[in-house]
């Protein structure tokens, strides 16, 4: 116990020296008020720099599906923002409002003035109270001159702005856009391939991949966003060869989105051969891609009608495909009154690339043989479809080119038609 | 030294060091930042700072700040076209009216410090109501559903907008000068806080109120008398007295006298000749009434 005193000292000694060490310098040169607001600062500058503005990639919420809307900030406080979506009606559409750069717990994207293209997210109308859910102030996370990464404040959403091509204007943009939209959205069930490992990914058609987890059979969600090049997903995709994905370009045939970050990774389509002989979709002949051998019939049966009906019953289209309660074959539509006259073909798959048309003369329906009695030209037509095509397509199978296998020149290309 | 002592020594420093920084300004707004030249709102920003700031220490907030709003709803910002339509009718059909029918200094001495505009309603999906206005602490004014105004639908403005301002400033003011207590036995029993929404305006009035929503509490009850009152025509407000059948008839009146007395009593302020003032301002909106150089 004598030494009780001693030892006191000495623990006292080392918690004394231990306290004065706890001082350390400033991680920051600056105050943090200071350092907050030189990265407004920054980041306003960098907004208003992109001469073309900057796509957004717009997710609602982690399960919604993304949309690009193109925004160009002024120094002036202004942004302009435009869109061609289902709130803009599927039409171009500008919206121009105020924007400011605040501080939070770090810079702080705001749209603080009523927009109608960004805030149609975050409107809480339909469902009232709810909306689309969707943010409209963006923590700033990570900033370039060619990249802004953002959450939403409230939903925590991962927003990326891309600086937008500077030769080119938004609508064609938009336009530019839509075209790959057409190639990729229309079919929709596509096969992740990774390696030797294949993922089923269904609702392409909402832009948002579903994924059954094929032991628990549960169902994940993984928004997309059509994209100058092909699509982006929400967030990085894990396959299983345990690569990570997430921005994926189309071929240059059309038909495959490969992984930029790993090649051996790719979206694909079903087989278009199997597609067409199971589908009951229809196809509008496309008479600018199709060549003169089609085009020539094609063209009489317009000119035999017109002349028939003296201009008051035109064709509207011919189509080929199928045709409720008639069965595969190729169809007139007239206007302004509305006449199917359809004629019978079949399909025959001869291998996972071609097909062959074959046809049963004089098999029609009724409006089919009033036409066919009254018109020469449809039998002509007729008679020049069967052969054995290759068959041509993009992802979305919305178009699909048949070219003759024994004569690459001899070829039609047909359109997806939504109504018969 | 003993801790009291301490503590004495360390207040005289705290009193001193805050004695010594602060200087009161004319406006508890001045020191807010320059506004931008080449703003396209600058002009707008200096209407507000002339006929709100500068007169009324008053701040119309325009441009949303979610911090400023309640975080638990889903909300967007009104719409510059609208706050600007917005700005200039609350001038002219609320704070105009006061400096009218009572003096300038009323608004400045008890008129909210910040007015706030939002957008959307505020929402409340689980109870299937929508908030038109909230008042904070006789300080703030916040009015939603900004983007649906149309000053050519006389009702709609008084709905969503002026029966809302009239009635968050009457809690400001009974918050400041309480009302008599007797107000309160006329209806009592009748009210009903959580099932108010399912009450028709008809049932209402045929039990002494002048809305669904009086029928929430006495509180409630008060300030929409009051700002119905006010904002309703002699056609509008007759129409409530008609369908309220004579038990209801004699309670809304019977409310109205004591709204009445109250605000002449403590306020100064005849409520039949705001009313008429209200009444008149009102038919005077038309495209025309707005300033194209805003």
């Amino acid at each position: 116990m004598k030494h009780l005193p001693i030892i006191l000292f000495l623990i006292a000694l080392v918690l004394f020296l231990s306290s004065c060490n706890r001082e350390q310098e400033s991680l920051f040169e600056q105050p943090a008020a200071i350092r907050l607001n030189e990265a407004i600062y920054n980041t306003d500058s960098i907004l208003v720099s992109a001469t073309n503005g900057w796509i957004m990639h717009y997710f609602a919420t982690n399960e919604s599906p993304g949309y690009p809307i193109l925004t160009k900030f002024e120094k002036t406080g202004e942004v302009l923002a435009a869109a061609k979506n289902k709130f803009s009606r599927n039409k171009y559409a500008e919206s121009k409002s105020l924007f400011e750069i605040i501080g939070d717990n770090g810079p702080v994207l705001s749209f603080n003035s009523y927009n109608n293209i960004i805030h149609a997210f975050s409107n809480p109308e339909n469902p009232a109270g709810h909306g689309q859910g969707g943010d409209y102030e963006f923590i700033i996370n990570n900033i370039s001159d060619s990249l802004i990464k953002m959450s939403g404040k409230k939903t925590k959403t991962s927003i990326e702005l891309y600086k937008a091509p500077e030769n080119i204007n938004w609508s064609n943009l938009f336009e530019q856009l839509d075209n790959m939209n057409n190639k990729i959205i229309g079919d929709d069930v596509v096969y992740l391939i990774s390696g030797n490992d294949t993922t089923i990914l269904s609702g392409t058609n909402s832009f948002v991949f579903e994924i059954e987890e094929s032991q628990s059979k549960q169902i994940s969600y993984l928004p997309f966003i059509i994209t100058l090049n092909g699509i982006k997903l929400y967030e990085p995709f894990e396959t299983k060869r345990k690569t990570y994905v997430q921005h994926f370009t189309l071929s240059a045939e059309g038909d495959k989105l490969i992984a930029e970050s790993d090649n051996q990774t790719y979206i694909t389509g079903s087989n278009v051969v199997d597609f067409l002989i199971s589908s009951n979709q229809l196809y509008e002949f496309n008479l600018t891609q199709t060549s003169e051998h089609f085009l020539s019939p094609a063209n009489l049966i317009y000119e035999q009608l017109h002349s028939r009906y003296s201009g008051n019953r035109d064709v509207d289209y011919l189509a080929i495909g199928y045709h409720n309660g008639f069965g595969f074959g190729f169809s007139i539509s007239t206007k302004p009154t509305l006449t199917i006259a359809r004629y019978q073909l079949y399909l025959l798959k001869q291998n996972n690339q071609s097909i062959k048309i074959n046809r049963e003369p004089k098999v029609f329906d009724q409006n089919g043989e009033i036409f066919y009695n009254n018109n020469t030209a449809i039998e002509d037509f007729w008679k020049t479809l069967p052969g054995t095509y290759e068959l041509k397509t993009t992802l979305s199978k919305n178009s699909v080119t048949f070219i003759d296998i024994e004569n690459e020149l001899r070829y039609f290309t047909a359109n997806k038609k939504t109504i018969e | 030294m003993k801790p009291i002592l301490t503590i004495q020594i360390l207040l005289i420093f705290i009193l001193f060091g805050c004695v010594n920084n602060d200087e009161f300004t004319e406006s508890i707004f001045i020191d807010t930042e320059e506004l931008n030249t080449d703003s396209p709102t600058y002009e707008f920003d200096i209407w507000l700072n002339n006929n709100f700031l500068k007169p009324y220490n008053l701040s119309f907030k325009y441009k949303m700040e979610d911090v400023g709003s309640d975080m638990y709803y889903n909300l967007v910002p009104s719409s510059i076209e609208k706050s600007k339509q917005l700005a200039q009718l609350t001038k002219f059909l609320w704070f105009d009216v006061y400096a009218k029918m009572v003096d300038e200094e009323f608004l400045k001495k008890y008129g909210p410090r910040i007015i706030h505009l939002i957008g959307s309603p505020a929402y409340s999906p689980n109870s299937g109501t929508m908030k038109l206005g909230t008042a904070e602490g006789g300080i703030k004014i916040t009015l939603f559903n900004c983007n649906s105004l149309d000053y050519s639908n006389i009702s709609m403005l008084n709905e969503y907008f002026f029966k809302t301002m009239h009635h968050e400033f009457a809690h400001i003011l009974h918050q400041t000068k309480m009302y008599p207590k007797e107000y309160e036995q006329i209806s009592a029993g009748d009210y009903s806080p959580m099932g108010w929404q399912y009450i028709s305006s008809n049932d209402a009035a045929r039990l002494g109120f002048v809305s669904s929503y009086s029928a929430s509490e006495a509180q409630e009850d008060f300030v929409e008398m009051i700002a119905n009152y006010l904002v309703k025509n002699d056609s509008d407000w007759n129409n409530i007295l008609d369908s309220a059948g004579d038990e209801g008839r004699e309670k809304i009146t019977k409310k109205l006298e004591i709204c009445s007395s109250w605000m002449n009593e403590k306020w100064g302020i005849d409520i039949q000749q705001m009313r008429n003032e209200i009444n008149k301002r009102q038919l005077q909106i038309n495209k025309d009434f707005f300033d194209p150089n805003l």
